[in-house]
Parts: C-alpha cells; sequence; structure tokens
C-alpha cells in the first residue's frame, strides 16, 4: 500500500486555489469556496492524477466535494 | 403527446470567462485541457492567433452538453468524452462516445466575445 502524501495534496489544492495552506482542511468544501467552480476542480483533478499517477472514475471525480473526501478517494486508488 | 416529446428532449447551457483560459504556462491549466480536451480539439484551437476564445467556447460546449444529457438523467458521459469540432461551414459539430450514444443527437451553439464565451445545447434521445 502506498501512503498519501497530504503535504503534495495540499500543494495542489493551495496551487489550483490559490489558497493559503491554513485553509486547506477537511471542511473546505466544493459548494462554500468561491474559488472552487467547475474549471478549477477539472484542473485539481488532472494535477492529483498526474502527481500520484492515478486514474480516478467519473462517479469518484464528481463525489470530491470536499478536500476530506478527496483525501478519502484519492487513498482508495493509492491502494 | 407534447409531454411525450419533451421527454426525449434535454437542454443545457454554459457561460464563461475567456481570460481563465489563456495561461497556458499553468502546468494545472495545461494537465487539464490534456485531460479533458481532445487531441483534434487541441489542435484546432491552439492553431489560431488566440486560442482562450475557442478554448472557453469548447469548454463551455461542453459543460452545456453534460447539462443537457443530465437533465435526461444519462449521466456517464464526461469531458473527454465529448468532441467538439467545427464543420466546413464553421458549425460545431458533437461526437460523444460512450454506452448509448448512438441514439443520443446533439445540436450546439457557440459564441464568444473577447470577455466572453456561451454555449447552448438541444439534445434528442431517441426512445
Amino acid at each position: 500500500m502506498t501512503s498519501l502524501d497530504e503535504n503534495k495534496l495540499k500543494n495542489i489544492f493551495c496551487e489550483v486555489l490559490g489558497l493559503p495552506v491554513q485553509e486547506i482542511t477537511d471542511a473546505l468544501a466544493y459548494n462554500t469556496c468561491a474559488q472552487w467552480d467547475s474549471l478549477k476542480h477539472l484542473q485539481m483533478v488532472a494535477m492529483l492524477e498526474e502527481t500520484f499517477d492515478v486514474e480516478f472514475e467519473m462517479d469518484d471525480i464528481i463525489a470530491m466535494e470536499n478536500y476530506g473526501k478527496v483525501k478519502e478517494i484519492l487513498r482508495k486508488y493509492l491502494v | 403527446m407534447c409531454q411525450n416529446v419533451f421527454e426525449t428532449i434535454g437542454i443545457g447551457t454554459d457561460i464563461e470567462e475567456v481570460q481563465r483560459f489563456e495561461n497556458l504556462n499553468d502546468r494545472s491549466f495545461v494537465a487539464f485541457l490534456k485531460k479533458n480536451f481532445t487531441k483534434n480539439e487541441l489542435d484546432y484551437c491552439l492553431s489560431k492567433d488566440a486560442p482562450a476564445p475557442h478554448l472557453a467556447a469548447r469548454y463551455a460546449g461542453k459543460e452545456a452538453v453534460i447539462k443537457a444529457l443530465s437533465s435526461l438523467n444519462i449521466t456517464h458521459i464526461f469531458y473527454p468524452a465529448i468532441e467538439i469540432i467545427n464543420n466546413e461551414r464553421g458549425v460545431p459539430h458533437v461526437r460523444i462516445t460512450g454506452e448509448g450514444s448512438e441514439k443520443i443527437h446533439i445540436k450546439l451553439s457557440l459564441a464568444h466575445t473577447s470577455g466572453m464565451a456561451l454555449a447552448f445545447c438541444i439534445v434528442q434521445q431517441e426512445a
């Protein structure tokens, strides 16, 4: 099992959403974060796939509605 | 009778800011383009002196198609499976891949100014 490097994950969120790292918490959510729209979501997914060498199923891409959920889904692919 | 006709038709629309498609040096934007646009789409858009309005219009088109399909409860077709290429008259033609795609007919209209890109889509699903 490959463990998740959470710093890498947070860096992607910071880079794509333009937020400081202290704002990247499990509660950070698509429907309440003004910077996190559909275009940024797809940019983030593309970065996650490149960085962690995974390819997400469409249902998982749609289910990534907050940072905590992204972590949970990513861990599933790193098994 | 009318109710049955509308049960087979879906509509979708989207609007995008062109400036968000200008930064071809942003690695997350480039990764997004590679994952969600087809080679034909990228070849077309990147052949233009100003690719951003064309990229924005195509992305708006894909969003509009997804919304129109969703209104018919068709939710398994995602951005890379939707290809938007202009025909010889400049009219955008949509080709989708995926289960049941041969029974889906799509009309799409795109428009853009220097600042905004807009798309409107009508989908009809055969019974």
